[in-house]
């Protein structure tokens, strides 16, 4: 067995770690959307199965909605912000960290612009909570989507106040969208992470607002 | 080259330590915690009341549900800020990284009580929170066959009697979807695929100090109402309870969350931490079925979330969810519970088959048979548990044509069941079997839930459903696949793994006491209630036929005898690991498996020295030329278990 033990191909240990921490980051960057998705899909599942039951014609009898012109500010804000920061992201791995840097704040302004609108809706509803069920159901969808709005901008304020704080570390070796050293790949991959967690609560927006505020 | 880990570097590869510095008192554990959720608790309940001073419907009602929900909420947040886990996510938002504290080689027992990084911390904390969980609803278990001994003398009022079976079954129910993945997934199986850490530390060290307050807020419910939905939690009796129903739906919320962080953590973990040499057909089973119940837990808590979310609107925000008055439904609530609920019941199997696959070839001494079936079992469980939900609600006036539908997704799911099945028996077939404690115990599973898994198949199909529903059968059949199938597989484990995680070797002989006492009790228990269900006996009554008292009070001495063997495990466990402290003697159990290979028991900061290159499949037992499990083999045999040459 001696030689097996000598002849054992060489770990570099630094390098396993830190492409197991890059993965990671997929992973848990994809289980985040995975989780967004089933913890919606619970309330749109509870949107079709009142609409659909209508129990004693109580879904929707006045036809009353949430404001429309707040909600239409929401999905501008959230697809602006999505749009914005992933064009930020692209400019950053070609090399220019700037533009990240004020398309990642001009996002990080808008997304908590929404989140700040669909709380502030919740405060001026036409509607009892109780009153039908599609109140019940936009009350419960409102803060779930407010809260899942800024926990997203929770984590791009990380990312952009990380590069602020240490891009003398991080934007050496020709910017950190190319730099080939471990930290910068692990920003890039943390970033990538947040702009499909991010657009992927974009695309859900859209259904959102044709539920809540077209159908 | 060895790792720096003195220097954190943002989220996902980031081991600095949790909490901040300082000594003593003031340090961040579960002291400071316990203070700072006292403190929430107040702010909040005082903040619930203000906030609610003009609504009538509220201060009219006796009993306020938002200043409750406040209170705990409050609490949570105390009680995760006193710990020190809400230290790193604020440092986050203002860039600063993590200190650099080497947490994971903090020593001494107190390092038990803090919110630490080390995985292997982190299982035992999960391991003796468990067995608080367990034996606290087994308590309840007993007040509710105490209560059964006689059909008519009363022990309880039928109120109190209906909380403690709600507080016995939520708290059974959450703590088995802990039960494995805790202590030994945590624990074990990066020591298993050979990785120095986890992926997501802080994430699996907010998932067990989740445990330790959903399990404060659920027992208070005994002292505020309890919740006489039961576990299930059925609308619209759950929407019009006391301020008792508050906990059940912050304790299973919490415990729900704690899971998605397990979760979380587990899956990147094994996909991303494998040694150099781990390819998938050399990951243990035990990987695979924590891989295929991470998975089945991400896809399926987050709704039953929504489902307690929902009912906590109906009882605060006067929204009218779940009740058809005001154009919700009842329903609502049954298919959003039970579309996690099935699933649940697998998310409570699978861990335990995994235990017992990983654990019989070791002293079956031949390599596990069907390995990649094993494999696909789990896997096919864990998605056919998704098409199943429906058959809780045969009864419920759900279409008609949809029963079949359900009947035969359930008749399926016994398929991958039984591939499980096989590749025990096909692992038994014509092997050397070594008799000892862990093997007993796992051998019991399989006695077990042979009597669980085909009476599960009788009660899929709607005729006998439709006979039995709600009746002490459906009780006694899940008894049989839970208690006995993962509850048996947790102790087996507990004996099997002991030698690593403290360094001692429990005794044989005491443990053989426990698992003969234990197996006879629990089948004298759960066997004669099949014959109560089907005589007739609904669940959830605290009177009864007196024809059937002969049949419950046996099952009531029989469950007093089963707790008498439990706590016989409880004092002899503690008494070995505190008193007599047998070192074990390094591998006991003969294993290729990669764990047994660290360099001491238990084993040291990081795990090894080294990353190991795996070599070969861990389950060549039998062939004198098989290659050892890894490289690091050889480096270690030769040491005693507490690391010395």
């Amino acid at each position: 067995m001696s030689e097996i033990t000598e002849d054992r191909p060489a770990v570099d240990e630094e390098q396993l770690y830190h492409e197991a921490a890059l993965g990671s980051l997929w992973w848990g960057s994809r289980i985040s959307i995975a989780l967004t998705i089933t913890a919606f899909g619970g309330l749109v599942f509870a949107y079709f199965y009142l609409r659909s039951l209508n129990s004693h014609g109580l879904w929707d009898p006045h036809h009353q909605t949430a404001s429309v012109l707040l909600g239409s500010l929401i999905l501008a804000c959230v697809l602006g912000s999505a749009i914005v920061q992933s064009v930020g992201a692209r400019r950053l791995r070609s090399g220019s960290t700037i533009d990240w840097l004020v398309g990642g704040f001009v996002a990080l302004g808008l997304g908590v612009l929404a989140g700040g609108f669909q709380i502030w809706e919740l405060t001026r509803l036409n509607f009892f909570p109780g009153a039908s069920g599609y109140g019940g159901v936009f009350v419960a969808f409102a803060p779930v989507y407010s809260i899942i709005i800024l926990l997203h901008m929770y984590w791009l304020e990380t990312l952009l106040v990380r590069l602020v704080r240490n891009r003398a570390v991080l934007d050496g070796d020709g910017g950190v969208g190319i730099s080939r050293q471990p930290k910068a790949e692990n920003f890039r991959a943390n970033l990538e992470g947040f702009t499909y967690a991010w657009n992927a609560l974009s695309i859900m927006s859209i259904l959102f607002f044709v539920l809540f505020y077209v159908l | 080259m060895a790792i720096d880990y003195s220097k954190a570097t943002g989220t996902g590869s980031s081991s600095g330590a949790p909490g901040g510095g300082g000594g003593g008192l003031l340090r961040p554990s579960i002291i400071t915690g316990i203070i700072g959720g006292v403190i929430g608790w107040l702010l909040g309940h005082w903040i619930g009341n203000s906030f609610t001073q003009g609504y009538q419907q509220v201060q009219g009602s006796g009993s306020n549900d938002i200043a409750e929900f406040m209170g705990y909420i409050f609490m949570i947040i105390g009680w995760f800020a006193g710990l020190g886990a809400l230290n790193y996510p604020i440092q986050k938002l203002f860039g600063v990284e993590a200190e650099a504290e080497e947490p994971v080689t903090e020593k001494g027992w107190t390092k038990y009580f803090r919110y630490t990084l080390d995985h292997k911390t982190v299982g035992v904390q999960y391991l003796f929170g468990m067995l608080v969980y367990f034996f606290t609803a087994g308590l309840l278990a007993l007040a509710i066959r105490t209560e059964l001994l006689s059909p008519t003398y009363h022990i309880w009022s039928p109120d109190t009697y209906i909380e403690i079976v709600g507080e016995h079954g939520t708290m059974m129910m959450m703590m088995m979807t802990s039960v494995v993945l805790g202590p030994f997934g945590n624990y074990v199986v990066p020591l298993m695929i050979g990785s120095k850490r986890v992926a997501f530390p802080r994430l699996e060290a907010l998932s067990f100090w989740f445990t330790p307050i959903s399990y404060f807020i659920l027992l208070s419910g005994l002292w505020q109402g309890g919740f006489q939905s039961g576990w299930t939690g059925y609308a619209p009796l759950s929407v019009q309870q006391g301020v008792g129903q508050d906990t059940y739906i912050l304790g299973f919320g919490l415990q729900g969350l704690s899971m998605v962080c397990a979760s979380t953590n587990i899956v990147a973990t094994i996909i991303n931490y494998r040694a150099p040499g781990m390819s998938w057909s050399r990951l243990p089973v035990m990987g695979w079925s924590m891989l295929s119940l991470g998975f089945t837990m991400i896809l399926s808590i987050p709704v039953l979330i929504d489902g307690l979310y929902v009912l906590a609107l109906d009882r605060t925000a006067q929204t009218s969810l779940l009740y058809s008055g005001h154009g919700g439904s009842s329903f609502l609530w049954e298919n959003l519970f039970w579309f996690f609920g099935h699933p649940e019941v697998y998310l409570l199997a699978i861990p335990g088959f995994g235990l017992v696959a990983e654990i019989i070839p070791v002293f079956a001494r031949k390599p596990i048979f069907a390995y990649k079936t094993s494999a696909a079992g789990f896997i096919g469980l864990a998605i056919l548990s998704f098409f199943v939900w429906q058959h809780h609600l045969f009864q419920s006036g759900m279409n008609p044509d949809m029963r079949p539908l359900f009947m035969l997704t359930t008749e399926l799911i016994s398929i991958p069941t039984g591939f499980i099945y096989l590749v025990g028996m096909g692992t038994l077939w014509r092997a050397r079997i070594r008799l000892t404690t862990p093997m007993l115990f796992m051998l019991g599973v399989y006695f077990n839930f042979l009597f669980g898994g085909l009476t599960g198949v009788y009660v899929s199909d709607v005729p006998i459903n439709v006979t039995v529903h709600g009746s002490f059968f459906v009780m006694a059949h899940f008894h049989y696949t839970i208690m006995g199938g993962v509850i048996f597989a947790f102790f087996g484990a507990i004996y099997y793994w002991t030698p690593l995680v403290t360094g001692y070797q429990l005794s044989e002989k005491l443990g053989k006491i426990h698992f003969w006492t234990m197996i006879i009790f629990f089948n004298s228990t759960f066997l004669p209630l099949f014959a109560v269900g089907l005589l007739g006996m609904p669940r959830r009554v605290f009177e009864y036929a007196h024809r059937l008292q002969f049949l419950n009070q046996w099952v009531s001495i029989s469950a007093y005898l089963l707790g008498a063997s439990l706590l016989f495990f409880a004092v002899t466990f503690v008494w070995q690991l505190a008193v007599t402290r047998k070192p074990t003697v390094r591998n006991p159990w003969g294993s290729r498996s990669l764990e047994w290979y660290v360099e001491s028991y238990p084993p040291p900061a990081y795990n090894f020295k080294r990353v190991p290159v795996v070599l070969s499949w861990p389950y060549e037992y039998g062939d004198p030329n098989a290659l050892p499990v890894a490289d690091i083999v050889n480096e270690t045999k030769d040491l005693d278990p507490v690391g010395r040459a």
